[in-house]
């Protein structure tokens, strides 16, 4: 049997691709053992939930068209509908798109690498991987906390819904219905005894299982957008000592400004004992390079590389061969992270944008459901629950997709605040072409109709400020 | 020049001395050392701010049903946690306060020319004028809304200028007289706290804007300060810097404040209006409704304000640079520039978390959701009669 290697991202993911794959999703890649007999079976596992989610979902829906006739009752199961919407859309989407998943979980595979920032790059790395861990466990326990609550509060309270009296017109009366996670409409009668007890099991499991769908994979997005980050989080680390390997020496070493016979306007010389700017004299302790450059100061260290072959650019050879094989990396490496963030976003831009349309129309018909909310009981607790869930779903992508933005934005910064007016010109073309390059931020778009940002998410929650004021009003 | 610089070092002494009878700014360069100050500090934070909140909270659970109290409560308690954030914050970040307003004091106009100096001039009358303002409407919202209850009502109907709940029965005579001068003394701390922490972020802000002055000043003549060009380039690119450093920190102070005094600006705002139509016109509860609104308005203006100038002035200085005589230079003076310019072409916005910028478009924002805040709770209270 061949020994089953993992490498890249896939390594690093490891734990959410085996929760992903035990849920029931159709991720079949990425097992040690891919025989037909295993294979088969894990495919029979797969479909065999799939099956059962759409039987549940079936029934729900007919239990929204049975009820269509009381307001209340069809707002509330619309929004039910539509909650469980998420988790078939998400499931669905991810069987018939895993070769984009693949990709993008492939795409770190084979990453280049420099001898003088493999100890920045394996810092970084191990920082992604503790932050990937820490959130999927934030995403576990809400999960579960989040079936157990729903399991309990369907002990709590009255299981009825209103009905019209078949007395009396006018009338309504409460009918009692099965005490179960979710309204839904069985051919056999749940009420009680044993179908009442193999539902209510069946519901628990769907329940749970349709809410580890969803927030499996959205926890996939934004373990990969977490490593897109420390990726450019070490590459803005970097920027620094590679403008220091450029630099032109006589700034180190004011004395040997005769050994670098550089073009004079380049050379920076003299510049604590010049004392023309008398007006500025707070500098002459601001720019000393020992303090500017404190940890990283070689000094004479440099000097050491052969006599003479000093470059136009005022360095050895050698010298200008490292400083290009390290600005080879810086870009080669930030290519590899656009990749690694366009591949993400073709992955799971469309994902986004159904949940948002779906999330759009819940929140507004949740707007509507709060402005009913009379007092603190089972109704209070289910309306602000399924809010909060909501919203929180929201939250968790928008939050990280805005931290890609930030981050890569950043690094025009990094790149300013390195001393960049003391490297070589090859070094300050590089800086100008990174400059010009990374105004742009990186962002990842719901299918070109919007950005993930926190901004997506003030709107989110402004917009059902707004129509929760406006259904107050026409109450 | 030298009155200029005499009148604002007076002002900020005057802001720094009302911080340290607040118990807010240790002496000299001090943080908060176990002594008599911080138990100070402690003592007149707790009494002051702490208990005076919780008081008016807890009423709040007594006068659950009446819609019309519940809002009068809530919306003074709102603007009463802004300044809780407020005393947090600089409590917190005392030691970077105390460096960055060092650095202020003797950085100031040191870095300027004559020219210079006297375009710095008309921004640091403005900031002095904008304090005695803020002081005189302070001044007069507190007289107000402190006095209306002896004014308005009989001498019966002991009324407190705050609604809270106490522990005893406040309506006995000496008690009354106690609790109502206790509340006077909380009215104005919390007043006291509001204007200098607010005054200390308008003294960072104009020192932004007028060090991006300077800077584009210097950018424009950097060509005849020396005969080194990139020597002067270079000195104006670590000015920017220093500059964006110093942005930096202030933001991470006062991020916070920013963000929980633009969310709950709108909201003041809106009930305040709605406090404004149903009281008796003309009383002089209506009078210190009036003068409160407007103080709170203003003050969320200026931040706005303050926030958009800075935007505006560093948005000049990428102008600056080709203002200057930049067509006679040699190359790599010129890549210097490029790669200067490139960083400098997006204008500094203050920001809460990057989220909400603070500009004059954001207090157009705030005053339209304060509008709509009024409608509806006009609404509801039409409904409730």
């Amino acid at each position: 049997m061949m020994k089953f290697k993992v490498s890249g991202l896939v390594a690093d993911l490891m734990p959410n691709i085996r929760l992903i794959q035990g849920s029931g999703h159709f991720m079949l890649n990425y097992h040690a053992d891919n025989s037909g007999a295993l294979h088969t079976l894990r495919l029979g596992y797969c479909c065999v939930t799939l099956v059962f989610m759409l039987l549940q979902y079936g029934c729900n829906f007919v239990n929204l068209v049975l009820e269509r006739g009381d307001v209340n009752d069809l707002a509330a199961n619309t929004i039910t509908v539509l909650f469980f919407t998420h988790c078939i859309t998400k499931f669905v989407y991810f069987a018939v798109r895993s070769k984009l998943f693949y990709r993008t979980l492939g795409i770190w595979n084979q990453p280049n690498s420099h001898p003088l920032f493999v100890e920045s790059n394996n810092r970084y790395h191990a920082l992604a991987l503790k932050k990937m861990r820490r959130l999927l466990y934030i995403i576990i326990v809400w999960t579960s906390f989040s079936a157990i609550a729903w399991t309990s509060i369907t002990f709590v309270g009255e299981s009825v819904h209103t009905t019209k009296d078949p007395e009396n017109e006018n009338l309504t009366i409460s009918e009692p219905i099965p005490r179960l996670l979710v309204r839904a409409w069985y051919p056999w009668n749940a009420m009680s005894g044993m179908p009442h007890m193999l539902t209510l099991i069946f519901q628990v499991y769907y329940v749970f299982f349709a809410l580890a769908h969803a927030n499996l994979l959205d926890s996939l997005f934004c373990s990969w957008l977490i490593f897109a980050c420390e990726q450019l989080q070490h590459l803005k680390e970097i920027m620094k000592p590679l403008m220091e390997l450029s630099a032109t020496l006589d700034t180190y070493v004011p004395k040997s400004a005769d050994l670098f016979r550089a073009p004079s306007a380049t050379s920076q010389d003299n510049l604590i004992e010049n004392d023309y700017n008398s007006k500025n004299e707070d500098l002459k302790g601001v720019y000393s390079t020992r303090q500017e450059l404190g940890g990283h100061f070689r000094g004479a260290a440099l000097q050491n590389f052969g006599a003479g072959g000093v470059g136009p650019n005022g360095l050895t050879k050698k010298q200008e061969l490292m400083v290009r094989s390290a600005i080879k990396y810086w870009v080669e490496r930030h290519k590899h992270v656009v990749r690694l963030v366009t591949a993400i976003g073709d992955a799971y831009g469309v994902a986004l944008l159904l949940h948002m349309l779906t999330s759009t129309i819940m929140l507004t018909l949740l707007a509507y459901q709060a402005t009913k909310i009379t007092g603190v009981d089972k109704y209070a607790a289910t309306v602000i629950g399924y809010l909060l869930f909501a919203l929180a779903q929201v939250f968790h992508f928008c939050i990280f997709g805005n931290r890609l933005i930030e981050e890569s934005s950043s690094v025009m910064e990094a790149a300013y605040s390195c001393h960049w007016y003391d490297g070589s010109e090859e070094a300050k073309t590089f800086v100008q072409i990174v400059c010009q390059q990374c105004q742009k931020a990186m962002s990842i778009s719901g299918a070109k109709f919007f950005t993930i940002s926190l901004d997506l998410f003030a709107s989110v929650l402004g917009a059902v400020v707004t129509y929760f004021m406006v259904l107050v009003q026409l109450k | 020049m030298d009155e200029v610089h005499h009148d604002w070092k007076n002002t900020i002494n005057l802001n720094i001395l009302f911080l340290k009878v607040m118990g807010l700014w240790p002496r000299k360069n001090e943080v908060y050392k176990p002594g008599f100050y911080m138990v100070y500090c402690g003592i007149v934070v707790t009494l002051f701010v702490a208990w005076h909140i919780f008081t008016q909270v807890i009423n709040i659970y007594f006068v659950g049903n009446n819609f019309e109290s519940v809002v009068a409560i809530a919306y003074i308690i709102l603007i009463e946690i802004t300044a809780i954030f407020k005393v947090f914050f600089v409590i917190k970040n005392t030691k970077k306060l105390k460096e960055r307003m060092a650095l202020l004091k003797s950085n100031w106009f040191q870095k300027s020319n004559h020219e210079q100096k006297v375009l710095i001039e008309s921004s640091i009358k403005f900031w002095k004028s904008v304090y005695r303002m803020f002081i005189a409407m302070s001044v007069s919202c507190n007289t107000f809304w402190l006095i209306y209850p002896l004014l308005d009502s009989s001498a019966e109907e002991k009324r407190l200028p705050f609604l809270a709940w106490y522990p005893y029965d406040y309506r006995i005579s000496p008690l009354y007289e106690i609790t109502y001068g206790f509340q006077v003394f909380s009215a104005t701390y919390l007043t006291l706290v509001h204007l200098n922490v607010d005054n200390l972020m308008y003294t960072f802000n104009v020192y932004m804007k007028c060090q991006f002055d300077i800077l584009s000043d210097n950018l424009r003549n950097f060509t005849k300060m020396s005969s080194d060009f990139n020597k002067s380039l270079i000195m104006c690119v670590l000015h920017h810097k220093r500059i964006l450093s110093f942005v930096e920190d202030c933001s991470k102070f006062f991020n916070w404040i920013f963000f929980s005094h633009l969310i709950i600006s709108g909201i003041s705002i809106g009930i305040t209006m709605f406090q404004l139509s149903i009281v008796v016109p003309f009383s002089s509860e209506f009078y210190s409704l009036v003068s409160f609104g407007v103080a709170i308005t203003a003050q969320i203006f200026m931040y706005c304000w303050y926030g958009n100038e800075v935007e505006l002035r560093s948005n000049l200085v990428s102008y600056a640079v080709f203002e200057s005589d930049w067509t006679d230079l040699p190359l790599n003076v010129k890549r210097n520039l490029l790669i200067f310019v490139i960083n400098v072409i997006n204008p500094i916005k203050i920001s809460a978390f990057n989220v909400f910028y603070l500009s004059l478009a954001t207090f157009m924002t705030i005053l339209k959701t304060a509008w709509s805040y009024f409608a509806l709770l006009y609404q509801l209270s039409l409904r409730n009669k």
